[in-house]
């Protein structure tokens, strides 16, 4: 050690000394022009956040130490946590706090030591699996859409479990729901999410299995990125939703799942459908089938209607005497027709007998007379049977469907005669009624006496129909007081 | 757990109970089922869509946890997932 000479000091070049503040400012000009960009490696101490939204830490080796500044601004965009002991690179320049009389780094960027290793074996597992087609679109399976058994792979503890099944429970309540549980964090991890995945898959008859975790550090979140967890997605039977941290997180596993997930509630929301939501298009379906249905028996009321009014209801004889006057017609045509055939016949029997009469006896052109007589009446009396047999089907078979439009049979179908006690009339329009008139009702087997409760306005187009075929009905009674319409038939 | 699985596989599955109805729907909306056959097939399609709403309303959600018995056969017990704290 040598001792202190003051002749060594070198005498300053101007005539007084300097101010502290002078001197300050040129270190600092000195360290600023010496250090704009320094990139340095240290375990971070003595860290402290402002309420001013500042970083303060210490980093430090061994041997030294250098203070460290991240402005507010700054410190927000952080991607990790920091940390006392934690060992980090920061990047920044150097300056000087001049009333402290020290230097710092101010840090624009800081990243833990060791993730910059975990980043690049992230990218070098992506590309390696993506190569062996682990993540290819085409085999990743369709969720079922009403799944029986949802599987989870996540931690017992903590939000993500709670929220998948506080989601799952509200949406979805008849799913089955089965925890793997497994540490999803730190060594061990990895192995325990493999092998909760491989003994829901044996437990059998999952529909879909869930695995993830809420979010963190790349280092919390690795045992997702790692290659056996990856496989075991891959391989799993059931088809796997992955929800690792947060949205902006993206995982190896995330990659090779049929679906990702942003975060773990959306993941229960991928898996399972609202049940409000399947309620309501049920309402929409029953809606939609009584309305066929309902307009299905109002078209056939309509038909029906329609068909009662035809012309042979107000007036079932005309079809009487439309088919009458035929019959009469075509009988008498075939008279004239058998007539004038065997008028025919008769003429050239009568020739050919006459020329016979020159060589034949009287008496075998008597008897061919008498034949050609039976045999010109038989022909009549076949033709007019033939003819008559064929109408009589035919009228017949008019009169059977008369009968099935009859109004009376149509009781037979399920429809009733209602009638108003007070006046004895058919009831046609519920306007005509009262609460608390007596009713009789005439159903195809028996009749019914009943109360009014309630009398509805609206009238249906078949209700109008009927009523029209009962007024005619009616007036058919009045004025023909003979036989009912069916006797012209028989 | 294998019994239990077939007794469920014989119950026809929510999806397949909706299925249906959407088949009995597009039938009834076709117009081509007569009378008979469009209330039958109402009848069927309304017991459905109330088999389906009772799955919904009658729920609960079952949560069970796997453990490993000591043979390593897998068991299912019931999960309480922990209160927020």
């Amino acid at each position: 050690m040598v001792p202190f000479d003051a002749t060594l000091i070198p005498e300053p070049q101007d005539e007084a000394p300097e101010t502290v503040w002078e001197l300050t400012r040129r270190i600092q000009a000195a360290i600023e022009d010496g250090f704009p960009q320094v990139w340095v490696v240290g375990e971070i101490s003595n860290y402290k956040q402002h309420t001013s939204g500042h970083v303060f830490f210490t980093l430090k080796d061994e041997r030294a130490s250098l203070r460290c500044v991240i402005w507010k601004s700054t410190a927000e965009r952080l991607r990790h946590e920091i940390r006392d002991g934690l060992e980090v690179e920061a990047k920044g320049h150097l300056s000087v706090f001049e009333k402290a009389g020290n230097y710092q780094l101010y840090v624009s960027s800081l990243k833990p030591r060791g993730v910059g290793a975990l980043e690049v074996a992230f990218r070098r597992l992506k590309e390696k699996l993506e190569k062996e087609g682990l993540f290819d679109p085409a085999r990743k399976r369709p969720l079922p859409r009403f799944p029986r058994r949802v599987g989870i792979v996540t931690s017992p503890t903590g939000a993500a479990v709670r929220d998948i099944l506080h989601v799952l429970a509200r949406r979805w309540p008849p799913a089955e729901i089965v925890l793997a549980p497994a540490l999803v964090q730190g060594p061990g991890a990895a192995a325990e999410i493999v092998r909760g995945i491989q003994r829901l898959n044996r437990l059998g008859s999952m529909d879909v299995l869930i695995i993830g975790r809420g979010g963190g550090s790349l280092e919390d979140l690795w045992p997702f990125n790692e290659e056996a967890v990856a496989r075991a997605v891959y391989a799993s039977e059931a088809p796997v939703v992955s929800a690792v941290g947060h949205e902006t997180d993206f995982s190896i596993s995330d990659f090779v799942a049929d679906v990702r997930a942003p975060t773990p509630s959306a993941a229960a929301e991928i898996v399972v459908p609202d049940a409000r939501e399947v309620l309501a298009a049920l309402r929409a379906q029953d809606r939609r089938m009584a309305r066929q249905v309902r307009h299905r028996l109002e078209r056939l009321g309509d038909r029906l209607a329609l068909a009662a009014r035809s012309r042979f209801f107000a007036h079932p004889e005309e079809l009487a005497l439309a088919r009458a006057q035929e019959l009469e017609d075509l009988a008498g045509r075939l008279r004239a027709a058998a007539r004038e055939s065997a008028a025919d016949r008769r003429l050239r029997l009568e020739r050919a007998a006459a020329l016979l009469a020159e060589h034949a006896p009287r008496i075998r052109w008597q008897a061919a007379q008498g034949a050609l007589g039976m045999a010109a009446f038989r022909l009549r009396a076949a033709g007019r049977t033939m003819l008559v047999h064929r109408w009589r089907a035919r009228v017949d078979g008019f009169a059977q469907r008369l009968a099935d439009l009859d109004p009376d049979r149509v009781l037979g179908r399920g429809y009733s005669r209602t009638v108003l006690e007070r006046t004895g009339a058919t009831l046609l329009r519920a306007a005509d009624a009262a609460a608390g008139d007596l009713l009789r009702t005439h159903l195809a087997q028996g009749e019914l006496s009943s109360k009014i409760e309630e009398v509805s306005k609206r009238q249906t187009t078949r209700e109008k129909g009927k009523a029209q075929t009962a007024a005619r009905a009616r007036g058919r009674r009045k004025d023909a007081p003979g036989p009912p319409q069916r006797t012209l038939f028989e | 757990m294998a019994k239990k699985n077939a007794a469920k596989q014989q119950e026809p599955t929510f999806e397949a109970r909706l299925a249906r109805v959407e088949e009995i729907v597009e039938r009834l909306e076709s117009g081509e089922a007569g009378l008979d056959e469009s209330l039958r097939l109402y009848a069927e399609g309304a017991e459905l869509i109330k088999a389906c709403r009772k799955t919904l309303k009658d729920a609960e959600t079952r949560i069970t946890q796997l453990a490993e018995s000591a043979g390593g056969d897998l068991a299912e017990e019931p999960f309480e997932a922990e209160e927020e704290t």
